[in-house]
């Protein structure tokens, strides 16, 4: 029977040449799944390859490492024919992807071409021997966290976004396997050729919020220009970041690659300050992380302050004119 | 015989107003357009409009009798065509089971040279539907743009902005685009714009006229299903202040230290 | 009989409330006119709802307007920008397109639809109010022309007008008179300085002078001599057609009344749930209720080209008593909120209490009315 095969978690890493952070999370979060469920996880690797990158997959907790270095610029639909060949010679139970732009593409296509279940930006995985897998995620309408099964289908999917999951290393004591492959330059994939390109300027560089360790973020309560120009100020003193909810970037007080929560990006700082933010369950998404948190705010029922650590119900004006 | 002047069809995603406006009123419809679809709306009736662009500007909208009032606001801003895909066997339906629905509506509409969602909507669907559309259709192309400069025969023209450049590309055709761009204010419609667009009819789209199977929409259909809902955030231990804003600071300045000392950490 | 709203026309309500919350209610400039504002109304479609589609317009019928012009109450803020607008489109833009020549129509209700020209109208006088009749201002015929003497007083729109739709005497004994479209551009024509009134302030009101205006005798609308008829008109339209954003507004006040009596607390609970406050609420409702049947009546019966002299006067009057009534309870509702400025209730009562004035004030309605019946039982 197929039941004593050994079962596997997939985790499709995306396109670069180097592993990252973003990787060795959802490898680790698969492995601490593998430990209860007695999955494999085997890893698909398509970047550069060398001794500290192994050991790199190896201490988070890859079991299998499947890599080849494609070329450089493999698109779209030739990565999808790369998933969907290993898919169908390791028949795995699980297959996560990373949450970025390309990863949420190969996983659409994937569940379509499987007709797999597939659940998006996860907040949360677990796996019980009844129900198998099961998957969390934010369910923006309803404000609440949906708890999704797959159904009708052997193979799940699911993308994980940077950040939602922690990393730690394991001891290693086992042995990696390794099996490689190669990805040759395909030119009959010409489904996805650009004819025309012209770049045309540089905008702002990226902010990598990921970097720090202090986040300031910046709600609609703070969102005075007094009150901005003095976060950016005490973000400058103590080198913290600053972001913003929803509301403040559609406003255009702040840059939209600012903005945190559901809509923008997930964090997990170690200390939070929430200026003024109200906290949408949009935005407490996005923080849920975060080690400790502090919220401002002049309304005492604002639903941030049933998350924080420290709730302080004051005017963000008459703190920071104190800080 | 005269070549049909071929589709251009854009998906739009009904959600729900009160996520959009947090002050809808109660005169307001329940559903709106997705932001990204709207502004994508925009961008191919301003093409339609300069004139030279020849392309037939069909929105479809899938969700029950609710959405209609969507369809008839897009032909009131100058769509030409307005399809509603509602059945009462397709709700519950996840992506996989809309976007066989949806093929099924874009094969039956014909004549199809570009499809245009837009690449995720305000209530949580992560734009899933575009790739699985496009991979389910077999279109060449699926690309990404911020905007759509011209629309040709054969290819399209548009452009395209991340954090960190803005590309011009041009894509052959037959394509499916993912719309970039949003816009959340709501467009207001002329009088006039509003008695043009009820003369447009919309056509209704079931699953007796695609000739969809039940068995593969709708609950049956799906692969994912919600098994339960939670307010789901870990209540912390909290410490609550009020009133003594000299302590409140200081509390800050204490726990804003912290952070300097220790080093940015590793992984660990 | 049909009570329900169209798909069409609830398009058009949806549409209006976006349209007047986007553009018309700034709160720097609820007591004032701003051309833009007017020209962004003009370019959304509003004026020519029920002109044909030959001037521009859409050829709606009477009750989508009463359903419309209701909506732009609820949704803008500024009754007196919904007043200048009243006066542009019922008094003077429709009566020359219900009654004037092809001529005259061609010349000026294009222009009028698109919001170029900006309509008032003249009956008025200093000593001539209710007893219209009695008015002083003259036209005598000289070839081809009119000469127009006199003045009018209290023109709605006068300072920003450019079309003045003006009653004249045409004949003494008996006496008798004709409407005359009178531009601004005539020589001879002045008005004089804004007057200032205790609300209403976003329409400009002036006196209008004529001193020997040639007015071309294609100008004039409907007959010689025949101009009462078309007064009777113009009153009639402005009874129910002004009045009908009243309902609208009644019906915002009542919905921010309802959320203060469900938010604010007194005593532990809130004061919603006390009789005093809820009867006030509920007085509120059955007036929007009772004035919204006989708007849709009057617009009914003037699809049908009928004539509705007497229920406008009823509407007038009714509305305008519950227009008043629904603002100083809200005030009291509200209480020392309600007196102040910022929560703005005051200047909608400010603005209310002209309602029981203009169009003929309220006890000439009533005078009006009882002739009707009377006449009804023998």
């Amino acid at each position: 029977m197929d039941d004593n095969r050994i079962k596997e978690i997939l985790v499709v890493c995306d396109r670069s040449t180097e592993i990252n952070r973003h990787m060795m999370e959802i490898i680790y979060k698969a492995k601490t799944i593998a430990m209860e469920s007695g999955h494999l996880v085997s890893v698909l690797y398509t970047g550069n390859k060398n001794k500290d990158i192994v050991k790199g997959f190896s201490q988070c907790g890859a079991d299998i490492l499947i890599s080849g270095t494609s070329p450089n610029k493999i698109g779209m639909w030739q990565f999808s024919d790369l998933v969907t060949r290993w898919i169908k010679k390791r028949k795995p139970q699980l297959v996560l992807f990373q949450s970025t732009e390309f990863g949420k593409d190969i996983a659409a296509i994937i569940s379509a071409r499987f007709e797999a279940g597939l659940t998006a930006d996860c907040m949360d995985i677990f796996y019980d021997i009844t129900n198998g897998f099961r998957f969390m995620r934010a369910a923006i309408c309803d404000s609440v966290i949906a708890q999704i099964h797959c159904i009708n289908c052997t193979m799940n999917i699911g993308t994980v976004k940077e950040g939602v999951f922690e990393i730690c290393k394991l001891d290693r004591t086992w042995k990696m396997e390794m099996i490689p492959f190669s990805v040759e330059e395909d030119n009959t994939y010409e489904r996805e050729t650009c004819l025309h390109m012209s770049k045309e300027e540089q905008i702002k560089k990226e902010i990598n919020m990921k970097e720090y360790s202090t986040v300031f973020c910046i709600g609609r309560g703070a969102s005075s220009p007094e009150c901005v120009e003095g976060i950016f100020a005490l973000a400058k003193k103590y080198n913290a970041c600053v972001v913003g909810t929803r509301p403040v970037i559609e406003e255009g007080i702040i840059e939209k690659e600012r903005q945190v929560g559901q809509s923008g990006k997930s964090i997990s700082p170690k200390l939070y300050i929430g200026f003024g933010v109200f906290g949408a369950s949009q935005h407490l998404v996005g923080i849920r992380n975060a080690k400790k948190i502090i919220a401002i705010n002049h309304d005492p029922k604002a639903p941030i302050f049933d998350y924080a650590d420290y709730s302080m119900v004051a005017d963000v004006k008459d703190i920071l004119d104190k800080l | 015989m005269e070549k049909k002047i071929e589709r251009i069809v854009l998906c739009i995603k009904p959600v729900k107003t009160d996520l959009l406006f947090q002050n809808s009123n109660a005169d307001g419809e329940a559903f709106s357009m997705n932001p990204y679809e709207l502004k994508a709306l925009e961008n191919l009736i301003k093409l339609k409009r300069n004139g030279e662009e020849r392309f037939c500007l069909t929105c479809i909208c899938m969700g029950d009798k609710k959405a209609k009032s969507i369809l008839r606001r897009a032909l009131s801003m100058g769509a030409d065509e307005g399809i509603l895909i509602s059945d009462s066997i397709f709700a519950g339906s996840d992506t996989v089971a809309t976007t066989y629905i949806l093929q099924k509506a874009v094969e039956k509409l014909g004549n199809v040279k570009m499809i245009v969602c837009g690449v995720k909507t305000i209530d949580g669907e992560t734009g899933q539907v575009p790739l699985g559309l496009c991979e389910r259709l077999g279109f060449p192309f699926l690309v990404n743009g911020n905007e759509i400069l011209k629309v040709k025969d054969t290819s399209v023209i548009y452009k395209y902005r991340n954090e960190k450049e803005t590309k011009i590309m041009e894509s052959k055709l037959p394509a499916v685009m993912k719309y970039r761009d949003f816009k959340m204010d709501l467009p207001i419609i002329s009088l006039a714009a509003i008695k043009k667009g009820k003369k447009k009819e919309i056509l209704l789209f079931d699953s007796k006229n695609m000739e969809i199977d039940p068995k593969r929409c709708g609950i049956k259909g799906s692969k994912t299903k919600v098994i339960e809902i939670k307010n789901k955030y870990n209540k912390k231990e909290k410490r609550k202040l009020e009133g003594n804003i000299q302590e409140m600071v200081e509390i800050i300045i204490n726990l804003l230290g912290e952070g300097e000392e220790k080093k940015e950490g590793d992984f660990g | 009989m049909d009570f329900s709203y169209s798909q069409e026309q609830k398009e058009y309500r949806k549409e209006i409330i976006n349209f007047a919350k986007e553009n018309l209610n700034d709160e720097n400039c609820l007591e004032q006119y701003e051309p833009k504002m007017w020209e962004k109304t003009a370019d959304f479609g509003l004026f020519g709802l029920t002109i044909g589609e030959e001037y521009g317009g859409l050829g709606e019928s009477y009750q989508t307007a009463a359903y419309v012009y209701e909506s732009l109450g609820y949704a803008c803020k500024n009754n007196g920008f919904i007043f200048v607008i009243n006066n542009h489109v019922w008094v003077s833009q429709n009566i020359i397109y219900l009654y004037g020549s092809k001529e005259l129509k061609d010349k000026y209700i294009e222009n009028m639809v698109a919001g170029k020209k900006i309509g008032a109208i003249g009956i008025t006088e200093a000593n001539a109010g209710s007893d219209a009749l009695s008015m002083g201002t003259t036209a005598k015929k000289e070839g081809d022309h009119y000469i127009l003497n006199g003045s009018k007083m209290f023109i709605s729109n006068g300072p920003i007008a450019d079309i003045f739709l003006v009653f004249a005497v045409t004949k003494e004994s008996p006496k008798k008179i004709t409407a005359f479209v009178v531009e601004r551009e005539f020589e001879g024509v002045k008005t004089g300085t804004n007057i200032e009134k205790m609300g209403l302030h976003a329409c400009p009101t002036s006196e209008l002078f004529l001193h020997n205006v040639h007015v071309p005798k294609e100008n004039i609308v409907g007959r010689v001599d025949c101009g009462s008829t078309i007064l009777m008109q113009a009153l009639e339209w402005e009874r129910c057609y002004e009045f009908a954003p009243h309902v609208g507004v009644m019906q915002r006040i009542m919905e921010e009344c309802i959320k203060h009596g469900k938010t604010r607390q007194q005593f532990g609970k809130p004061i919603g749930d006390y009789q005093s406050i809820s009867h006030k609420i509920a007085n509120m409702k059955t007036a929007i209720e009772m004035s919204r049947l006989m708007l849709y009546k009057i617009a009914w019966l003037k699809d049908r080209n009928r004539t509705a002299y007497t229920e406008a006067s009823i509407f007038k009057t009714y509305v305008s008593e519950k227009y008043i009534k629904t603002c100083q309870d809200a005030v009291q509702i509200f209480g020392a909120y309600g007196y102040t400025k910022e929560y703005g209730l005051e200047r909608e009562l400010r603005d209310a209490l002209a309602s029981s004035i203009y169009s003929g004030t309220n006890e000439m309605q009533k005078n009006t009315i009882y002739e009707m019946v009377k006449m009804m039982v023998i």
